[in-house]
């Protein structure tokens, strides 16, 4: 009896040691249609190092897409994996310029609220379905759904209803005059979807399976491992020059640039700025640098004391040394600031003026404002949100303290982070602002008008609300329309509210032997058009 | 012992509700709003609104708390927020390759620090006992992350012998393997050491040794019997350790296993992935040590004199 109880405890322990380890390898059984973890295939993988090999190439990212539905995708490390299968009507080029891409021409009507779009024509989805007006109005109205509850619906907040003129033409009525509708038609989000896919796969699957018109398709999706996409054989345009694109994933900066350095991978991703020097160094990598739309500032909310006092906010100002925060925490790898937006943002203000360090004057503002002493003031930075945040956070706290500006430091994750800013809780705060549209306009609704969306400052003046909401949409001509821009961004800019650190500037490392790689300002790149030169 | 082992099982249920009960506060009393975590920052109040009604935010706590127990206990271990997927199908993924990890360095800490803590006991106080047990101070006071990254440093940046990343196969392995082995045979080495001289010490192994055993049959026959209780015990917790906290590893070497989810999911406030790879590691956790203690009652060893 005794042995018998005891063989079966044996067993039992071992089962309850293997129990949690079971049921795992039946999900190679799982079809691929849903992209189920096959083991299978990725251990075929492993054995063929993809990098070097033809025209095969492996671009490595800082996380995993999460779908690529692009009326889903959080951000450009979806957006420039989904834009190689599902593209948008207009697109910007390397210096920021508006192209068509899927749409062949397009007018307004003189209140510039209606715009007529001509589509290209006898063009297919990688389904079969043609790509005509039907399937324009089915994407524009999907986005706007809120029954798809998409995060960037917004990027189409301006329009009021589309309609089908005929196949190949499109009607969008707006809720206001814009002069710029067609640019926003290159936001990533606004890519057109096969209707046939989006209604056989649904909601949920769809970000799986995306089928759209561009250059790739998506060929098979490792979920935690890696994805891989093929050239699209009837592509409508300039047929893909890459057969296979390989895209991995590597949280940790060193294991990207470890990646690089082995050849595991041809083209990486946000690349730390201080391991540029050690990349450049390498002979068998280039580093390429592009200036994006995205600022980093000190942003201050003003509702309370001291910060409403402008003489405080200048001193603020004065107390940072943009150039020092560029040299040492960024290590020379960004751009020296003026206005609130990037120069590479079209229309932006140009050659503002931001105040290099001068201590002296720093004080000497402090005290006019009532405080010889100095104060004590909340700083609230993130962790993880951009390169060197937490870095920056401390080296503008170190520099505020030679003032006698006393910053207690809070550093919060990039989902708290983003709470404190929108609900106000903060006094001073680092943060990054980029620039979904490529211009201007909308940001400045978002930041600058009262009760903004964004205005993380509580910043509100009647002149700039009038100047965002009537005199911009109104402007005659684009002439105009940048000379308002520019009035607003200098008022904003002279009140100190916000002061920029630096405009960050995108950083990517391509193998030497891989040509037809761009980055593009707005944080898209070119994947499908690299070359491998022979050496 | 079939009682006591039903008996454990049947104390699970309770001990798993508690964590879900206080996971699924914690999870909620975390300042970050979900929906701003997913749309960015960028929507407006109205379509935060959209997002939070969606996935059923916008109810209360408890309401939430029952909704979702309800869904588990019909087998629906809920659909991430971030990536439209069921749960449950990337815990399916996940759950075995950090198995498949933690079994490999368990094994190796185990089978490398029992022979280091043996060939230590039995030459002690010789160079090598020294070097060991030096080495083993360093293994437990080494950073994961940085032993990580130089091993990777090494062996696939200046070696070239063994790539980076591409798939959790052996050969992927390996690296992320040894590195995560370092601390559990550092601590079992240590034990395994001090363990077996203080039962070398004792009586009746002399006396086994005059009745004329070999020095091999006392060393593994008598001596490391009286130790597994303590190379099990430890291995049961190291192993339990990394079944849940590989998360560092797995990062530098990306490996797609439960730790970087989890770390994933928390980041992203994608609280169902959040609340339900918590529960499934608190499980699993639970089953090993019920495991363990079974394992340990049995080789509880009798001594044999002769």
């Amino acid at each position: 009896m005794k042995k018998c109880q005891k063989g079966i405890a044996v067993l039992l322990a071992t089962l309850l040691f293997l129990l949690p380890g079971c049921g795992g390898e039946s999900s190679s059984a799982n079809s691929g249609t849903e992209g189920g973890g096959s083991t299978t295939t990725s251990e075929g993988e492993a054995s063929q190092q993809s990098s070097g090999a033809g025209n095969t190439f492996t671009f490595v990212t800082s996380s995993e897409p999460t779908t690529l539905d692009a009326h889903l995708c959080p951000g450009p490390t979806e957006g420039r994996i989904m834009r190689l299968i599902n593209e948008t009507l207009y697109y910007r080029d390397e210096n920021s310029e508006v192209h068509p891409l899927l749409a062949e021409s397009a007018e307004s009507s003189e209140d510039r609220m209606t715009w007529t779009i001509h589509l290209k024509q006898g063009i297919k989805f990688h389904d079969g379905t043609p790509f005509n007006a039907e399937a324009v109005k089915f994407s524009f109205d999907r986005l706007l759904d809120p029954e798809t509850a998409s995060p960037k619906a917004s990027a189409l907040s301006m329009v009021e209803e589309t309609n089908v003129v005929d196949e190949y033409t499109v009607e969008v009525k707006l809720n206001s005059p814009n002069w710029i509708f067609l640019a926003t038609l290159s936001n990533y989000t606004t890519a057109i979807l096969s209707p046939t896919a989006v209604e056989k796969y649904g909601l949920d699957q769809y970000g799986q399976n995306p089928v759209g018109t561009g250059p790739m398709k998506l060929e098979k999706w490792d979920r935690g491992l890696e994805m891989s996409l093929v050239k699209n054989e009837d592509y409508w345009g300039e047929p893909a020059t890459v057969d296979r694109l390989i895209v991995k994933w590597a949280p940790e900066d060193s294991t990207r640039v470890m990646m690089m350095q082995s050849g595991d991978a041809d083209v990486a991703s946000n690349i730390p700025p201080i391991q540029v020097a050690n990349l450049e160094a390498d002979d068998n990598i280039e580093v390429v640098k592009v200036p994006g739309y995205r600022t980093i500032s000190v942003g201050m909310n003003v509702a309370a004391e001291p910060l409403n006092d402008e003489r405080v906010r200048l001193a603020i100002n004065y107390a940072l040394g943009k150039q020092t925060i560029i040299d040492n925490v960024l290590s020379g790898q960004a751009l020296y600031p003026s206005g609130f937006w990037s120069p590479a943002v079209e229309y932006s203000a140009k050659d503002l003026d931001a105040h290099e360090q001068d201590l002296e004057k720093a004080r000497e503002l402090l005290a006019e404002a009532g405080y010889p002493d100095g104060f004590t003031v909340k700083l609230t930075g993130s962790e993880g949100k951009f390169a060197m945040d937490r870095q920056v956070t401390e080296v503008v706290q170190a520099m505020l303290s030679e003032v006698g500006i006393h910053a207690e430091v809070e550093i919060l994750d990039s989902a708290a982070h983003t709470e404190a800013l929108l609900t106000h809780n903060t006094q001073l705060f680092i943060f990054g602002k980029g620039c979904s549209t490529g211009d201007p306009e909308y940001d400045m609704q978002l930041h600058l008008v009262t009760d903004g969306g964004q205005n993380f400052y509580n910043y509100s003046d009647p002149e700039t609300d009038k100047m965002i909401l009537e005199d911009l949409p109104n402007a005659a001509d684009l002439e105009e329309r940048e000379g308002i821009i520019y009035e607003i961004t200098k008022r904003f800019n002279d009140q100190s509210v916000v002061v920029p650190l630096y405009y960050e500037v995108q950083l990517y490392a391509v193998r030497s032997d891989v040509e037809g790689f761009v980055c593009y300002p707005n944080e898209l790149a070119e994947l499908a058009y690299m070359t491998r030169t022979e050496s | 012992m079939l009682k006591y082992i039903l008996k454990r099982l049947l104390a699970l249920i309770p001990v798993l509700l508690a964590v879900s009960v206080l996971v699924f506060l914690m999870v909620h009393m975390m300042p970050g709003d979900p929906a701003i975590a997913l749309a960015g920052g960028e929507a407006t109040e109205e379509e935060l609104e959209n997002i939070r009604a969606s996935y059923g935010l916008d109810k209360s706590l408890p309401e939430q708390y029952f909704t979702y127990m309800n869904k588990i206990l019909h087998g629906d271990l809920g659909t991430s927020y971030r990536t439209q997927r069921p749960v449950a199908q990337e815990l399916l993924i996940r759950y075995p390759n950090t198995m498949k990890l933690a079994c490999s360095a368990i094994v190796i800490a185990v089978v490398g620090g029992a022979g280091i803590g043996i060939l230590s006991a039995t030459k002690r106080y010789t160079i090598f006992d020294n070097a060991s047990m030096l080495t083993a101070l360093v293994g437990i006071s080494i950073p994961e992350f940085y032993l990580g990254l130089m091993l990777m440093l090494i062996f696939c940046v200046r070696l070239d012998l063994l790539p980076i990343s591409g798939g959790t196969g052996p050969i992927n392995m390996i690296l992320p393997a040894i590195t995560l082995s370092f601390k559990p045979l550092a601590q079992i080495a240590r034990m395994t050491r001090s363990s077996m001289l203080e039962v070398m010490g004792q009586d009746y192994i002399l006396a086994a040794r005059a009745q004329g055993f070999s020095r091999a049959k006392v060393i593994f026959g008598h001596a490391l019997r009286n130790s597994m209780n303590t190379i099990v015990t430890i291995s049961g917790i190291q192993f339990g350790a990394l079944m849940g906290g590989a998360t560092i590893a797995e990062k530098v070497f990306g490996w797609p296993g439960l730790g970087d989810l989890l770390i994933t999911a928390i980041r992203g406030r994608d609280f169902p992935v959040v609340q339900s790879t918590i529960l499934a590691i608190a499980t699993c956790y639970v089953l090993i040590n019920l495991g363990i203690d079974i394992l340990y009652a049995l080789i509880n060893p009798k001594i044999r004199l002769g």
